[in-house]
């Protein structure tokens, strides 16, 4: 896995580290749980701020689950 | 297709939709920057302002937003449908799905999308959108961060991100060009008590009226509202007395994902009677998830952790605020799902007070009603923001948006030389708006429909044209999806679905369809892997920004 496999890195992210607070991990934070992963290639690689924050939202993604319907038209 | 030509030197505004007889959305803007060169000649150059959707509607689609046809380019090719050139960029006031939600479908369509340029929870939200509809990372548009008071340069235009409060990262657009200044309000109101992001600031709205604005493309939303509206910092103090009249008992709190500052709110409500706070449901993780991202402090801010319903589910429930989704009673959101005992939702009983910090909107309030009435079979005590005055609580729930207060003072400040444009409103919203513009002395554009194109010179501001601007349908694609495998909703990853295939009607400006779901089809490629051939079409757009830090 990459920076890019942001679905894969969510996935592997909730199994191997179910007790961290995936809504209010650091960045620093974030990257070292990623590049502890096994399988992961990109351990030499600093990713950029949007491939990290794909990752973080495939995380709550797969933590989460879809169960909420909360689409919000922003006009209230 | 019409076209309105744009040759004279000025600044061209055209809303392409939001202002919608049937309603609030899809809202987008397109600028043209025209000037006149020192040879003589004429350069122009356009950019685009939000891209959002506008959602359900009655005609059984799931949302319908701007047609991107003649305005985005196909991936891999070099211009739009029918010729011109590309919009050197799309500008995102904030992160409202009928601001943005938009760009996921365009891309799934098999568009690119110029560069965008928004603040970092606006981005981060985008970037959200994009994560939910399973798009390949590497068709993506490029996404540059900016602050209040960054200066985009595209042509001989100058574009400043002015901080409004309606929620984190919202801000206006300050648009300059030699003939013409305008001012984009974007969704905005005043209130200095929200926590999270830049606040506005009168002082600098005030110094940007003194250089001068020919025009105020203004929000209208709840304009008609009189009276002094609730700071946030009043409905907190409502909230931490009901949370301490709930002393002994469960507490779950309804709100829209998006609604971050009441989350604080909430927070700050619940430090103060000895409960944690813990959030529940996707759209609010994201939101909460998305403001880590962009660097805000809310943990800070609530004066508490946010706790995972995971980390909060073995603690005493008297002890615990927990914030969940359904403020609009959506089908599948955390209140609704509770109401319907659903498996898996928050357990609700004669021992749980429920708060809703939210009005329901019109559309929504025979749903709301209707879980509230189930919530209160469960024997819950529910108290809405409909409920809490009654209660002697007070408001627990404002608008977004200005009322006549705050457009009042707006006007006031930037004193517009020419007119007030009112946008983002049904025609009774609109026409509000208008109406205090010109008790204030100041002319107002009623623009009648999406499509007219707008100029604004040395001369003033006047309609020149109108062009058709078509809308698309967007439906889920129910032969498609079957086709996917769909895990049992439960618990953790084996409870995500795949993202929604769409397919695409056109429409016209007023929604009856053109040509029906025979659009191209949607592209499973943009899910796995991006397609053969060149992907970004505008290596040479980049824009200078100039920082304000």
């Amino acid at each position: 896995m990459n920076w890019d496999d942001y679905e894969g890195l969510g996935r592997a992210l909730h199994e191997a580290n179910p007790d961290v607070n995936h809504l209010t991990v650091a960045d620093a934070d974030l990257v070292r749980l990623v590049s502890a992963l096994p399988g992961f290639a990109d351990a030499r690689i600093r990713p950029d701020a949007t491939s990290l924050t794909a990752v973080r939202f495939a995380w709550v993604a797969a933590a989460e689950g879809d169960d909420d319907g909360s689409p919000y038209d922003g006009s209230a | 297709m019409t076209h309105v030509d744009r040759r004279e030197a000025g600044l061209y505004w055209q809303s392409r939709m939001g202002n919608n007889a049937d309603g609030i959305g899809g809202n987008a803007h397109r600028y043209d920057v025209v000037a006149e060169e020192a040879d003589g000649s004429i350069s122009s150059r356009h950019f685009l302002v939000d891209y959002g959707l506008k959602l359900g509607g009655g005609r059984g689609y799931s949302c319908e937003f701007p047609s991107p046809e003649g305005v985005f380019v196909r991936r891999g090719e070099s211009a739009p449908d029918g010729g011109g050139g590309p919009p050197e960029a799309l500008l995102l006031t904030h992160a409202h799905e009928d601001h943005l939600g938009a760009v996921r479908h365009a891309i799934d369509m098999g568009y690119s999308c110029p560069p965008v340029y928004a603040t970092a929870f606006t981005a981060a939200m985008l970037n959200n959108s994009l994560v939910k509809a399973g798009i390949a990372r590497d068709l993506w548009p490029e996404i540059h961060i900016v602050r209040g008071g960054d200066v985009a340069e595209i042509g001989s235009a100058k574009v400043e991100f002015v901080p409004m409060d309606h929620m984190p990262g919202a801000t206006a657009l300050r648009i300059r060009t030699k003939e013409a200044s305008v001012f984009h309000t974007g969704d905005y109101k005043f209130d200095e008590t929200l926590a999270l992001g830049e606040r506005a600031d009168p002082h600098r709205l005030r110094a940007i009226g003194a250089e001068g604005v020919d025009m105020v493309v203004s929000d209208s939303t709840s304009v008609a509202t009189n009276g002094a509206p609730a700071s946030e910092a009043e409905i907190c103090r409502n909230l931490t007395r009901i949370v301490g009249d709930s002393r002994g008992r469960a507490v779950v709190a309804g709100i829209l994902g998006s609604q971050l500052d009441r989350l604080v709110s909430l927070g700050r409500a619940a430090h103060a009677n000895g409960r944690v706070l813990a959030v529940c449901g996707r759209s609010l993780a994201d939101n909460v998830a998305a403001a880590q991202a962009a660097g805000l402090d809310i943990e800070g801010a609530a004066g508490t952790r946010i706790l995972t319903s995971r980390e909060a589910r073995d603690l005493p429930p008297e002890t615990v605020l927990m914030v969940t989704t359904g403020a609009f009673a959506q089908s599948n959101a955390g209140l609704m799902r509770s109401a319907h005992r659903q498996p898996g939702a928050l357990p609700i009983d004669e021992n749980t007070t429920v708060v809703i910090p939210q009005r329901a909107i019109p559309s929504v309030k025979t749903a709301h009603a209707s879980m509230v009435a189930k919530l209160e079979e469960r024997g819950a005590k529910v108290v809405t923001a409909e409920r809490a005055p009654e209660l002697g609580y007070g408001p627990i729930h404002q608008s977004g948006h200005a009322v006549e207060r705050d457009a009042k003072l707006l006007y006031t400040l930037l004193k517009p030389r020419k007119i007030v444009a009112p946008i983002h409103g049904d025609g009774k919203q609109v026409e509000a708006n208008g109406r205090l513009a010109r008790s204030l002395g100041i002319p107002s554009l009623m623009l009648e429909r999406n499509g007219a194109v707008v100029h604004i010179g040395a001369s003033g501001a006047s309609v020149v044209g109108v062009e058709e601007v078509s809308r698309i349908g967007a439906r889920e694609s129910e032969a498609v999806v079957k086709q996917l495998p769909r895990a049992p909703r439960g618990q953790g990853r084996n409870n995500r679905a795949p993202p929604a295939v769409f397919v695409y009607d056109r429409l016209d400006g007023s929604g009856r369809i053109v040509q029906h779901a025979n659009l191209p089809a949607p592209e499973v490629s943009t899910r796995p892997k991006a397609p053969d051939g060149p992907q970004t079409v505008y290596a040479g757009a980049r824009l200078h920004v100039q920082t304000s830090r």
